[in-house]
């Protein structure tokens, strides 16, 4: 079969302030007509650097050292951008990660996406916009010419994905490259543009080469991947086998860390990944992955190693990939943590709400009469030792939850009550007792610590503030802490700046741990990070949890994450708790038709899998306090009656310990609903 | 304070230092303006002559091995002049940018960790300081209370101050919403800690490279009332003040009026290649354009 692209022996290198850095090295792949490639990696590995190379479109300082790109049959190596550009945009069309960059906020949507065609295809302006609208009906947007006349700040990220990915098709092109397009996205909007990717290779026969960190990504869209780590393909072949069977312990390694979506693996340590990807300018001799491969030996350490085929279609980088299958078994991780028997309440929110006034510029506060309604009337509760996991898409109100537990932000109503005690509202008038019991790990690692202060100092700080200890015993406390979350003492006196992101997360929640406190709150402790480090962090969360007996309230978009980890989980929908219950009960049918919503929208990191259909239209609306009856009823697949844009959702209770808020019988529901659990579908 | 098996790493200020030295402008900037340092604290000892001592018959010469600059109405060595004038100008332009540093970065730091009314009055009042022209307000200002150091130093300060606290204050705004503050009131740490150990270090380096662009403005303002003769009163020198009393003797004389005026060109456009080099250092990502 004849390759749209085709990449052989390619070497990509990057000048940068402090040396030359090989960032791809001898890569051959290659894409055929109404194929989709996915290329996975974490951050670092050289996948974007790979993509773009191979289409020439890299940053200044780029050069291809060795190595040849041919792309539709034509040697594009020696092209110079001249050249190039007449192929960028008529044969090859780019979709970039986040869509309100890729599009300019001052020119109108429609005429935007027919300027790929006046350029390309000389059409006329009229002419190019009509083409424009055809091919925004043609990716199933609503309403295309309406859209057409919007700017980019009318539309939501999902709607704004798809016009530039309907730019990129306008003009038929050969190879669509996508980077990470969804992952800026919340899960059912992702689901949409996914189902849309799909369709894209037999609606316009092009190739489509897909990056993303994301293996369920891939495992649902793509035809074939490739897995990268360090600069090199380390494997490839057909999706299916891939995952089926991993011929590199580098993909099978990466597979361990997801946590998966299955009732027998809740709260399983992941198998994960020792250390961390190399830095480029210090490549490991011998094989790239040997200093974290759990089979590597001398030889592994000595011999350089080369991609090479296998079998039909598959190439792996490992000369001893026969042995994978019988070594399996060496990673798998047994230790399971079962929550405590003790079930007494630790934190419990009672009817929390949290109302802004919609506008707080300056000189102008009290004047809005529409509230937004941030959080409404939440009750949840956390047992002793036990993890609450939240979960829910962005705007859904669970950082508003969290920082109103904290007393960050004064909840408007309702109270926050320790172990029966209610707390007082604000932070500042909290006592120390109260404030050594509840800590927080932050997002976003870079950001959660001050860069000017060493590590030492940080945690320093709470072990002062909560404990009185001497300075000789603090420092000994420190080392201790710092050793508790798997760091080294050396990083004693190190700053932020010096440390990787997973690092740094260490350092966060040893951070929240120092002082020993009842309750930790998570907020999205995971999400900025490679899935190896998240399978690492996941397996010190359990680790800290087993060992102290804090309860966790765990926040997450990410549902597997939540599924795994969670004993309790609530499901929040604009501010609101719409089910609420045991983990182990609320993933059976019934559940709520958000919940429903989400089960089918996460995208499954096994290709064999069936994936349920239902899909959510428009974006989560504002929420004001203009909406009554359910929240949830502007999208709901499933409105059950008038009662659902009138009345508020009663609260019903299915076997088990699980809350539903929804007017629909939960008899009705359970007929229609289907286990989202791979196991048990797989039984059936 | 460090575990005897902590490795070494490379220095902080060892790569501020190699990044400042990799611009060969900075490094250019930086060597006329330690010159004028240097001069402005030991000028009247190296001069070769007096600032002050006449001699009327050697009046208006030209620049010759003698009197580097030529000589001025009254025959004093202009480059003497020049030499002794450093001083007041590093001591106007530099106290008054740095108390204006100080002040600017206290107001700053409460107007954007407050907020609310405090800021919106603080700023307010900003606004109405930077929506004169500073030239004019200085004038206002020394016209009213008289040309002394003191008050030379205090409208420099004014002046400069609002600017001061508006960097300072977006700055905080900015550090203030990350999580390593909420981490700290999560603590409950007290606000001055916060303002002061977790806020306060990371809004000094663009302070630092505020300051060092202030100053270059300092020592216009400063040689320009100096020019109208609301500066330094004579007979200190004043590189201002020497090209006010030179206008007259343009045509036949015009090292008098050049050679200070060059002297302000020189520092002010090394201060601004000195406070660049400053700014590529503490935030390389910023210099780049």
């Amino acid at each position: 079969m004849v390759k749209i692209l085709d990449v052989d022996n390619l070497s990509i290198g990057y000048q940068t302030e402090s040396g030359h850095v090989k960032a791809v090295r001898r890569v051959s792949m290659g894409i055929s007509r109404r194929e989709s490639f996915g290329l996975v990696g974490e951050s670092g590995s050289g996948k974007s650097t790979l993509a773009l190379g191979s289409i020439r479109y890299l940053a200044s300082n780029g050069r291809i050292s060795e190595g040849s790109i041919t792309f539709m049959g034509q040697e594009i190596t020696g092209h110079g951008p001249g050249r190039m550009s007449r192929l960028w945009g008529r044969h090859i069309g780019m979709v970039y990660q986040n869509p309100s960059l890729a599009l300019n906020p001052s020119i109108k949507i429609g005429w935007q996406i027919a300027e790929a065609a006046q350029i390309h295809q000389g059409l006329a302006k009229k002419t190019a916009l009509d083409e424009a609208i055809r091919t925004m009906a043609k990716v199933s947007m609503p309403d295309p010419e309406y859209v057409a006349g919007l700017y980019p700040h009318q539309l939501s990220g999902g709607m704004l994905q798809r016009c530039v990915i309907t730019m990129a098709l306008m003009n038929n092109p050969s190879l669509l490259v996508m980077d990470e397009p969804t992952t800026a996205l919340d899960v059912t909007t992702q689901a949409v543009v996914l189902d849309l990717v799909s369709r894209l290779k037999e609606d316009y026969d092009s190739a489509i080469f897909y990056i993303t960190h994301d293996l369920a990504v891939v495992a649902q869209i793509c035809d074939s991947i490739g897995v990268m780590y360090a600069g090199e393909l380390l494997e490839s072949g057909p999706t299916k086998e891939v995952f089926r069977s991993p011929r590199h312990p580098y993909t099978l390694s990466l597979l361990g860390s997801i946590p998966k979506f299955e009732a027998r693996h809740r709260k399983r340590a992941l198998s994960g990944i020792e250390g961390m990807i190399p830095s480029l300018r210090e490549l490991p001799s011998g094989c790239v992955f040997s200093p974290r491969c759990f089979m590597a030996d001398d030889g592994c350490r000595e011999m350089a190693t080369r991609l090479g085929e296998i079998g039909p279609g598959r190439f792996s980088a490992c000369p001893r990939w026969r042995e994978i299958e019988e070594r399996k078994k060496d990673i798998e991780q047994t230790q399971s943590y079962p929550p405590p028997e003790d079930e007494t309440p630790s934190l419990a929110v009672d009817s929390l709400a949290k109302h802004y006034a919609p506008i707080s510029g300056s000189l102008r506060r009290g004047a809005g009469r529409n509230l937004i309604k941030a959080l409404n009337s939440v009750t949840l509760c956390v047992r002793k030792g036990c993890t609450l996991g939240i979960v829910g898409e962005s705007g859904c109100g669970k950082t508003t939850l969290l920082r109103s537990i904290t007393g960050l932000v004064e909840p408007t109503h309702g109270e926050v009550r320790l172990e029966d005690e209610p707390l007082a509202p604000k932070v500042t008038k909290r006592p120390r007792s109260i404030l050594k019991r509840i800590q927080m790990v932050f997002q976003n690692p870079d950001a959660s610590l001050n860069p000017n202060q060493t590590v030492a100092k940080c945690l320093e700080r709470p072990l002062k503030i909560f404990t009185g200890l001497d300075r000789k015993g603090r420092r000994e406390k420190i080392l201790e802490i710092i050793n508790s979350v798997n760091l080294p003492s050396t990083y004693y006196d190190r700053l932020p700046g010096e440390l990787s992101g997973g690092e740094l997360q260490r350092v966060g929640i040893a951070r929240a741990f120092a002082a020993e406190p009842d309750v930790i709150l998570l907020d999205e402790p995971l999400s900025a990070l490679d899935v190896s480090v998240q399978a690492a962090l996941v397996n010190l969360l359990f680790e800290l949890q087993a060992k102290s007996q804090p309860s966790y309230v765990f926040i997450s978009h990410d549902l597997a994450a939540v599924h795994h980890i969670s004993d309790w989980i609530a499901v929040m929908y604009l501010g609101r708790v719409v089910e609420f219950g045991k983990a182990e009960d609320i993933f059976r049918p019934p559940f709520h038709p958000y919940t429903e919503a989400l089960l089918s929208a996460i995208p499954n990191p096994d290709p064999d899998a069936a994936q349920t259909g239902i899909r959510l239209e428009g974006s989560v609306p504002s929420p004001s306090s203009l909406i009554k009856g359910c929240a949830f009823q502007s999208r709901c697949p499933r409105v059950h009656g008038p009662e659902c844009s009138s009345v508020e959702p009663p609260m019903q209770s299915s076997g088990g310990q699980v809350r539903i808020f929804c007017h629909i019988p939960l008899g009705d529901l359970r007929q229609v609903q289907t286990s989202p659990y791979h196991d048990a579908v797989g039984q059936q | 304070m460090s575990p005897a098996s902590a490795p070494s790493r490379p220095s902080k200020y060892r790569t501020l230092l190699r990044r400042f030295s990799s611009n060969p402008l900075a490094l250019v900037g930086a060597a006329f303006f330690l010159f004028f340092f240097l001069m402005a604290i030991i000028g009247s000892h190296v001069a070769p002559y007096a600032f002050d001592a006449q001699a009327i018959a050697n009046r208006l010469q030209g620049p010759s091995w003698a009197h580097w600059c030529g000589t001025d109405q009254f025959g004093r060595d202009v480059f003497s002049r020049i030499i002794v004038g450093a001083r007041s100008v590093f001591f106007l332009g530099g106290s008054g940018t740095v108390i204006a540093a100080f002040f600017g970065l206290m107001l700053g730091l409460a107007s954007g960790y407050y907020g609310d009314l405090f800021d919106e009055i603080a700023m307010r009042g900003c606004d109405i300081i930077m929506s004169f022209p500073s030239l004019l307000l200085a004038l206002v200002f020394i016209s009213l209370s008289g040309p002394s150091m003191v008050n030379l130093v205090l409208i420099v300060a004014i002046l400069y101050i609002p600017i001061m606290a508006r960097v300072v204050r977006s700055m905080t705004l900015e550090i203030k919403s990350r999580a390593f503050v909420e981490a700290a009131r999560i603590r409950g740490e007290s606000d001055p800690y916060i303002i002061f150990v977790e806020i306060m270090p990371n809004t000094l380096p663009p302070v630092f490279v505020e300051m060092s662009m202030r100053f270059s403005y300092a020592i216009f303002l400063v040689a320009s009332l100096g020019f109208l003769g609301l500066g330094v009163q004579p007979p200190s020198p004043d590189w201002g003040m020497q090209i006010n009393e030179a206008r007259g003797f343009l045509s036949n004389a015009p090292w008098v009026l050049l050679c200070p005026a060059a002297a302000i060109a020189v520092l002010v456009v090394s201060t601004s290649l000195l406070s660049d080099g400053i700014r590529n250092m503490l935030q390389p990502s910023m210099g780049k354009r």
